[in-house]
């Protein structure tokens, strides 16, 4: 059961997922007013672990996900990496879902119980992730155009309420924010991105990895990048540290001819589609990550007893919104790294060995 | 046509005749007293060839079905003016009669009591001589047809104003003196154990891809059913999938746009007597082009099809923005906006939810009930609908006077995407029901649902929104906009069309 | 109300497992144990017995704090 996606259509699910919930909050605070120096150094950090991942499906072309990794590492080995990502995702879905729902509790829908919200986001996730990736990449080709829309407009109507003075002095208190804010921003959201890795069945061509992950994470992040330091520029570091929304409240200035304003709804609507495809392509990843673990080939009979339990565990994460707050608080998480960089390391280390080894086998004899 | 439900039982009763005998005195009994037994009108015409060796000879023809004039002209009079070879009997008598005596275009021989009986059903003569074991069937159609008029539903301002007809052939000349070529091929099958009802599988052999002929025909093949009144059942039973009422077979009634859609590679179904012709695959956009787009200036279509695109989102969207605004984001609308909508709702005692979904279903009975009135009573219709619901509602403080304009407006964009109304009125509803529950995210909710169902439909293999996601600049060419001819050199991919070149670069001439 | 939402899970995987075409063990059971991970989530949140969530990776995470002094949490 092989899905092949074409590459640009994987692209704008790479591009939606990377923006996914996470514009919206106070991305690399710790970076003050050189948020900007931050966003992109920490592009240039990922870009390379990006490329990383890409390498590592690259390697494993010709054969799906699940065969590529038994061939690479093993039966167990690779049933065992399987479950940890599973965890993984599924926890980040939990944890998106919390965003989203306190989000839209905090913002517009404070009376309705937050389960509700959560509940619905999750179904349609998983009715989402049963329908598999080629739909959902279709999905978000429609998608993408909205919510390029919607940030261009917003954006657009925010240039006169940009200060540039707000980026000045550069560098004041050194170097040492601007390494915090990257490491934030590389915690989240920018390595998520190792979610897609479980994601995408097969490849087109053995250097689609490349183009799909690398140009869709590149448009992403400078989105992202132009996003918060417009708002930064309109709100000033403070305010943008201490909100817990600072895009949202930037937005809220805008006032064209006292008739187009309170755009912040309108840009909380992208917020809710790229949350909710964050979820669905989490609850998708923790699946098909689950369904390898345990050795099944098909993933789609474990889609509801998964999603299900995204719902009381994103209740069980949370205990307050400043926990949901995951950004702001905390710089980066042990099992993020883990997750996100040494493990993936390691994996390919260790792939690039077996392979060469292979390689080698196979021309001797 | 009612003696068509007589021929319930295929085989003659009694003995279980099945084929015809040498006698003609016992085959025109199973004929009268068994076959078309109390069926008054099928004629029996009596006649002898000449003499010497005359024989005794009968012509059996359904009653107006059959053109007996032809029949007289061309069938009897050969007979009578010329003497049968003596002593043949059979195969070699029934040659000699349809190579020698009948001068019709269509003539064919059978032993077969079921074939003979069938052929009479449909229209056709059958001959059947003294001594001879073969009758021999002259296709001589004489019922009336409508004349070729412009469909009433389909009607253009600038266009041919050629509509199909309920006659198969006629639908089919139509479309083939569009595209003159030997390329153009027809398929012939036939569906419905009772009806026998001819379909024509129509396409262009050069461009359409011969996997989805192949599909299409065995598609059509597996159907097993007793009638086929209309070519709607044809569309229901080999659309894909299980889907909320969109179209994924395109029906039209317009030679024009049945030539236009094969020439990029579709394949078209014409079924016997219905005008409505099947196109597929079927992909969302072609619910908002329409022929003269193409017709007039590309700048105008475009406006047109933009225009639809628009008419589309209102008219799915409109009653749930209202709700979701009204009820959870007064915040949102300009304050004068907001205080003048709160003074008419004043004394409105329902909720927002009730209002909306109550307005909406009144309209779609007033419309429902005008459609297939007489055009008197559908007027009186009208003036109940504006008067009595609109002004007498909102000043009996039923409804807002906004949620008059919201319905109103609501109809009004829906016309403009008829082909594809109803499906739009179900998304309405379901947009509602979010959007009561969870105000502007529900309706987002479900307008990513919405999405989510597009994208996992199908058409023949053709994903459903396929050029919609297309990042091409040939793909997109035909979508939001209608770009000029000379600009849509290929024919769109995603039907897998054999040769993609549609237009000649250099075709565009240019004033010196 | 936790038995209701017992009862919901219930019903969602008998459902299910009707839906099924085939049903090999393997599946059946993999599939039941992901739903009793749900349920008992579900009974840990609705019962609001305060379960901290567990931290496997504690030690690394002291770990990390320790090589950015001051820049952990």
């Amino acid at each position: 059961m092989r899905e092949l996606v074409p590459d640009l259509q994987s692209m704008a699910l790479v591009v939606i997922f990377t923006l996914g919930d996470s514009f919206i909050m106070a991305l690399g605070s710790r970076a003050g007013n050189d948020i900007w120096l931050a966003f992109l150094l920490a592009i240039v950090l990922a870009v390379p672990v990006i490329a990383l991942y890409a390498r590592m499906r690259s390697l494993m072309h010709g054969e799906s996900l699940q065969e590529g990794l038994a061939t690479i590492y093993g039966k167990w080995p690779s049933r065992a990496i399987a479950l940890a990502y599973s965890f993984y995702a599924w926890r980040l879905g939990s944890y998106v879902l919390i965003d989203l729902t306190s989000f839209i509790e905090s913002i517009s829908l404070p009376t309705t119980p937050r389960a509700a919200v959560a509940t619905a986001y999750t179904l349609l996730a998983l009715w989402a992730a049963k329908e598999g990736v080629e739909v959902l990449a279709r999905w978000s080709v429609v998608m993408i155009r909205g919510v390029y829309f919607i940030l261009f407009v917003a954006f657009a109507m925010l240039v006169t309420e940009v200060d540039l003075a707000e980026f000045l002095p550069v560098l004041y208190d050194g170097f040492q924010p601007i390494l915090l804010g990257t490491l934030q921003l590389l915690d989240v959201p920018f390595l998520e991105t190792v979610v897609l890795f479980w994601v995408f069945d097969a490849f087109v061509k053995p250097d689609s990895p490349y183009k799909v992950f690398l140009p869709g994470f590149a448009i992403a992040s400078v989105f992202m990048c132009l996003i918060a330091s417009a708002s930064l520029a309109v709100l000033g570091a403070e305010q943008y540290a201490t909100n817990y929304f600072p895009v949202f409240v930037a937005t809220s200035r805008i006032d064209v001819a006292a008739f187009l304003t309170r755009l912040e709804s309108v840009v909380s609507i992208s917020f809710g589609i790229g949350g909710f495809l964050k979820v669905a392509v989490c609850l998708l990843a923790a699946s098909k990550a689950l369904a390898i673990g345990l050795g099944f080939t098909d993933y789609r009979f474990l889609v509801t007893p998964v999603a299900l339990s995204m719902i009381p565990a994103a209740q069980w994460l949370i205990t307050d919104m400043m926990e949901a707050e995951r950004i702001a608080t905390k710089v980066v998480g042990s099992s993020e790294v883990f997750f996100q960089f040494v493990l993936p390391l390691i994996l390919w280390i260790t792939a690039e060995i077996r392979v060469a080894k292979g390689k080698k086998n196979s021309a001797s004899t | 046509m009612f003696f068509w439900k007589k021929i319930k039982d295929r085989k003659p009763k009694g003995k279980g005749l099945d084929r015809l005998g040498t006698s003609l005195q016992t085959n025109l009994y199973w004929f009268k007293n068994d076959i078309f037994m109390d069926d008054a009108s099928i004629i029996y015409r009596r006649f002898r060839s000449q003499p010497p060796h005359s024989r005794d000879c009968i012509l059996i023809y359904a009653d107006n079905m059959t053109n007996s004039d032809f029949l007289s002209q061309y069938v009897v009079r050969p007979f009578m003016n010329r003497t049968l070879p003596k002593g043949a009997s059979g195969q070699e008598l029934a040659d000699y009669i349809m190579e020698s005596v009948i001068q019709g275009d269509q003539v064919d021989c059978s032993q077969s009591f079921v074939h003979l009986s069938d052929a009479i059903a449909r229209g056709l003569g059958v001959v059947l001589v003294e001594g001879c074991d073969y009758g021999v069937t002259v296709e001589a159609p004489g019922w009336d047809r409508r004349t070729i008029t412009e469909p009433q539903a389909e009607s253009v301002v600038r266009g041919p104003r050629q509509g199909f007809t309920e006659n198969l052939g006629v639908n089919i000349n139509l479309v083939r003196r569009i595209i003159s070529s030997p390329n153009f091929k027809i398929k012939h099958l036939q569906v419905g154990l009772q009806t026998k009802t001819k379909v024509a599988i129509v396409y262009v052999e050069t461009i359409a891809s011969t996997a989805l002929v192949d599909e299409v025909v065995k598609r059509i093949e597996n159907i097993q059913i007793d009638a086929i009144l209309e070519s709607g059942y044809i569309q229901e039973l080999i659309q894909d999938g299980p889907n909320f009422s969109l179209p994924t077979i395109g029906s039209t009634e317009r030679p024009d746009i049945v030539a236009g859609k094969i020439l990029e590679g579709r394949v078209a179904v014409l079924v016997d007597g219905t005008p409505f012709a099947l196109t597929m695959p079927y992909l969302f956009v072609e619910a908002f082009q329409a022929n003269e787009d193409y017709y007039n200036n590309w700048l105008a279509g475009t406006f047109r099809r933009v225009l639809r695109y628009i008419s589309f989102l209102i008219t799915t969207s409109s009653p749930a923005l209202y709700l979701s605004l009204i009820s959870y984001h007064p915040q949102l609308i300009p304050t004068p906006l907001v205080l003048s909508i709160a003074a008419a709702r004043k004394n409105v005692p329902f909720p927002g939810f009730v209002e909306v979904v109550g307005m909406g279903l009144v309209f779609e009975i007033l419309r429902e009930g005008g459609v297939r009135l007489p055009q008197p009573i559908g007027q009186a219709i009208s003036i109940v609908g504006a008067i009595v619901l609109g002004d007498a509602a909102v000043n009996a403080s039923l409804v807002g006077a906004p949620m008059i304009v919201v319905v109103g407006l609501t109809a009004i964009s829906g016309f403009v995407v008829s082909s594809i109304y109803d499906p739009a009125v179900l998304m309405r509803l379901f947009l509602v029901l979010m959007a009561s529950v969870f105000g502007l995210h529900g309706y987002v909710i479900g307008v990513m649902a919405i999405v989510l169902q597009l994208s996992s439909m199908q058409s023949f293999g053709v994903p459903y929104l396929s050029s919609l996601i297309s990042f091409s600049s040939q793909g997109m060419k035909d979508t939001f906009v209608r770009l000029p001819w000379w600009r849509m050199v290929l024919r769109p991919r995603y039907l897998g069309a054999k040769n993609r070149e549609r237009l000649r670069s250099k075709s565009r001439s240019k004033s010196p | 109300m936790i038995i209701l939402l017992v009862l919901g899970y219930v019903v969602v995987g008998a459902f299910e497992l009707y839906m099924w075409s085939d049903r090999p063990w393997k599946k059946v059971l993999a599939y039941l144990c992901t739903l009793a991970l749900a349920v008992t989530l579900t009974v840990i949140v609705v019962s609001s017995w305060q379960i901290p969530v567990p931290q496997p990776l504690r030690l690394l995470e002291n770990w990390v704090k320790e090589l950015w002094a001051g820049g952990g949490q």
